[in-house]
C-alpha cells in the first residue's frame, strides 16, 4: 500500500491538470474493469458485478489545489491566484514548481522592513509575488506565460512508525480506497467515479451521477480537522456526518455503516459538519434522487501537505470494503 | 579579521501541552504569519519533522508567538521523551536551484558569507601575505551578536572584514537603500564603520572592475560589525552583504555570482593591504 500511496501523492494534478494522476489510476486498476473519461475530465470505472444488478457510485477526489500565473510583473515575477481553498499566510514562503523541473519561490517582505500594519494584518494575495529567478522577460514569457499553473512542494514521507505526509495525501488515500474496492469481488455493480476539479468548481459530481444513474452512492473524502480538536476520544478512523448544514446523509446507510464498524470493530463517529459538501447535494439530487453517503477520514492539513495515521488508514480501507460488500447483498 | 556568522533564525521549545504540541518562541526576527503551516525540524533527542499551526480564534486579530504551536504527532508523554523544553526548531531543509544561477533554501543568511570566506581562502592559498588572516564564524549573531564581540575581544584585530546578508529589492520592499541581486556586493556606508577603508573598498571595486553596490545607513549597521568595532579601544571595520530575498524565511534566495563577487572583492582588498 505505502508504495502505491506514494506513486499516487508524487504526481502532481492541481484542478484541470490531472492528466498524469489518471494515466496513473488506469494502471492500477484490474484489467477486467471498463473506463473512460467524461466529458469534464472524471475517470469513470466500471466493474460489472459477481450477482445482482445494484449499481453503487462511489467517488473520491482527484485533484489538489496550486496556483495560477496572472500577470509577468516588470521584475520578471509572478502575479497569481489561488486554485481552491489556501490561507494566504501560510502561502508566503513556500516553494511551487512548474512542470516537473521549474522551481519558484512566494516572495515575502522581510520582516525587518514591514510596519506595524503589515506584521499584524493578513497578507493580501495581490501583494505576494511568484519568483523563478527569471532575469529575462522573454525567456519567462516562453517559458511560463500566464495562466500557467502550478503545484505546490510536498514531498511523500513516513514521520515517526505510524504517520504519511505528502502533499493531498487525504485525496490520493481515498483514490486508493476506491482501486482496492475495484480488486475486490462484489456482489452489486460498482462505478468508481475519480473526481476532477472538485477544488476550484465542485461541481463534477453533478455530471457524472447523472451519466451514472445509481441507486446508491458512497463519497469518500479526508476529514481535515484542527490540530487543537484532536483528542484521543475523538479520534476515530471513519467519520460521518449526518447532516452537513445543506444535506441530509441517508440515515438507511448510516445504520448499516454504524453495524459494519461495531461489528468489525472499527472506530466509527457519527457527526453534523459546519461545512456544505457540494459534491453529496450533487449526487444525492441527481435525477430521481440517490440515496447517499459519506466517510471520512480525519487528516491534519498545513497549506497542501497533509498528514495521515496509518492505523486510521487500515481501518478506513477495511471499514469501506465491508460496507461495498455488505451493502451490495441487501 | 574576517567574520561571518554560523547561526540562522529558528525556534525554541518553551514547553509541552498536555495534548503534545510544542509552545515555542523565535530565536531572532520571525515573520509570524509565514510561520503558519511551515514544516519544520525538531532537533529533539532524534529530528523529529512537525508542522507548525494557528491555535486562534478567527476573531482574535493580533497573532502572537503564543497563538503558533507546533504537531510533532505525538502524545504529551511520548513527547516528552524525545524532546526537551530549551530544543532548537529549524525549518526544514528543501533547497531549490532558481533559473539564473540562483538557489533558495533556508539559513543562507548567512551560510552565502561564510561560502564567501572560504572562496576568499581558497584564492590566498598560494599567496605571500604581509598580514596575518583571522576568520571568525561567530555564534548568535540573530539574537545577540554576542559571538562577535567575544572573539573579536579574544583575538583583537587591527582590521575587520565582517560578510553578512542584506535586502535585495522585490516589488513588495523597495523603499530606502536596498540593493539588488545580481549587482554584487553591498557596500555598507555607516558611521560605525571605517570610512578609509570603506573608500579602499569601492577603489577596488572599481579598479578591478568588480560590481558592487552602496547600502547606506545613518546608524549602526544591526551586523555584527556593530560589535567588532566596538570592542577594546575600537577595531577598524568594514561591512560586505551579499544581497538576499526572502530573509529569514525558508526560501531565503541569492544569486551564486553575487557570493563570488563578494569574494573576488575581500580577496583583492587583503592582498592590496600594504598599501592602507
Amino acid at each position: 500500500m505505502e508504495k502505491t500511496l506514494k506513486k499516487l501523492c508524487e504526481i502532481d494534478a492541481v484542478s484541470s491538470c490531472e492528466e498524469n494522476l489518471k494515466k496513473e489510476i488506469i494502471s492500477l486498476i484490474p484489467k477486467d474493469c471498463e473506463f473512460f473519461e467524461d466529458s469534464l475530465g472524471n475517470l469513470i470505472v466500471k466493474k460489472k458485478g459477481t450477482s445482482n444488478r445494484k449499481k453503487i457510485m462511489l467517488t473520491a477526489n482527484l485533484d489538489e489545489e496550486g496556483l495560477i500565473a496572472t500577470k509577468i510583473n516588470e521584475d520578471n515575477t509572478y502575479s497569481f491566484l489561488p486554485i481552491g481553498e489556501l490561507e494566504t499566510n501560510s502561502i508566503i514562503g513556500s516553494i511551487v514548481h512548474f512542470k516537473e523541473n521549474i522551481y519558484g519561490v512566494i516572495n515575502s517582505k522581510p520582516i525587518h522592513l514591514q510596519t506595524k500594519k503589515e506584521k499584524e494584518e493578513k497578507t493580501k494575495i495581490e501583494d505576494l509575488y511568484l519568483d523563478f529567478g527569471f532575469e529575462k522577460k522573454e525567456e519567462a514569457e516562453n517559458l511560463i506565460p500566464i495562466g500557467s499553473i502550478f503545484s505546490f512542494k510536498g514531498e511523500f514521507e513516513k514521520i515517526l512508525e505510524n504517520f504519511y505526509k505528502a502533499k493531498a495525501i487525504g485525496n490520493r488515500f481515498c483514490c486508493l480506497c476506491l482501486i482496492e474496492i475495484l480488486k475486490s469481488s462484489i456482489e452489486a455493480n460498482v462505478v468508481c467515479v475519480f473526481l476532477a476539479k472538485e477544488k476550484a468548481v465542485s461541481n463534477c459530481s453533478k455530471t457524472a451521477a447523472y451519466e451514472i444513474d445509481p441507486n446508491l452512492a458512497v463519497i469518500l473524502k479526508p476529514h481535515i480537522i484542527k490540530n487543537n480538536e484532536i483528542t484521543k476520544e475523538k479520534k476515530k478512523a471513519v467519520v460521518a456526518p449526518i447532516y452537513d448544514g445543506n444535506f441530509r446523509y441517508s440515515e438507511k446507510l448510516l445504520n448499516l455503516a454504524e453495524k459494519i464498524a461495531e461489528k468489525n470493530k472499527i472506530p466509527f463517529e457519527k457527526v453534523v459538519f459546519n461545512k456544505k459538501i457540494q459534491t453529496a447535494k450533487n449526487i444525492a439530487s441527481s435525477k430521481k434522487g440517490v440515496e447517499t453517503v459519506l466517510f471520512s477520514l480525519p487528516c491534519k492539513k498545513y497549506l497542501t501537505t497533509e498528514v495521515l495515521n496509518l492505523k486510521d488508514m487500515k481501518n478506513f480501507v477495511k471499514f469501506n470494503l465491508e460496507f461495498i460488500l455488505n451493502l451490495s447483498k441487501n | 579579521m574576517l567574520e561571518a556568522h554560523l547561526d540562522c533564525v529558528g525556534m525554541i521549545v518553551k514547553s509541552i501541552t498536555k495534548d503534545g504540541f510544542l509552545e515555542i518562541l523565535n530565536c531572532g526576527g520571525l515573520d509570524l504569519k509565514m510561520l503558519i503551516s511551515k514544516e519544520v525540524l525538531v532537533l529533539g533527542k532524534k529530528p523529529l519533522t512537525g508542522f507548525i499551526f494557528k491555535n486562534l480564534d478567527e476573531k482574535e486579530k493580533k497573532l502572537k508567538i503564543e497563538n503558533l504551536l507546533v504537531d510533532v504527532n505525538l502524545d504529551e508523554e511520548k513527547a516528552k521523551e524525545l524532546i526537551n523544553v530549551g530544543d532548537n526548531i529549524v525549518f526544514k531543509y528543501n533547497p531549490v536551484i532558481l533559473k539564473d544561477d540562483k538557489i533558495s533554501v533556508r539559513s543562507l543568511d548567512d551560510k552565502a558569507s561564510i561560502a564567501a570566506i572560504f572562496l576568499v581562502l581558497e584564492k590566498l592559498k598560494e599567496k605571500d601575505l604581509n598580514c596575518e588572516i583571522l576568520v571568525c564564524f561567530s555564534s548568535q549573531e540573530e539574537t545577540t551578536q554576542m559571538g562577535a564581540k567575544t572573539a573579536t575581544f579574544l583575538e583583537t584585530p587591527d582590521i575587520a572584514i565582517s560578510v553578512d546578508v542584506s535586502f535585495a529589492k522585490t516589488l513588495n520592499c523597495k523603499e530606502g537603500s536596498i540593493g539588488e541581486m545580481n549587482k554584487g556586493p553591498l557596500i555598507g556606508i555607516s558611521p560605525i564603520l571605517d570610512k578609509n577603508l570603506t573608500n579602499k573598498l569601492i577603489e577596488i571595486a572599481k579598479e578591478k572592475n568588480i560590481p558592487f553596490q552602496l547600502e547606506i545607513m545613518n546608524e549602526k549597521t544591526h551586523t555584527n560589525a556593530d560589535e567588532i568595532a566596538t570592542t577594546k579601544s575600537g577595531v577598524k571595520t568594514v561591512l560586505c552583504s551579499i544581497p538576499i530575498k526572502n530573509m529569514h524565511t525558508p526560501i531565503e534566495t541569492i544569486k551564486i555570482s553575487d557570493i563570488k563577487n563578494t569574494a573576488e572583492l575581500i580577496y583583492h582588498f587583503i592582498i592590496s593591504n600594504k598599501e592602507v
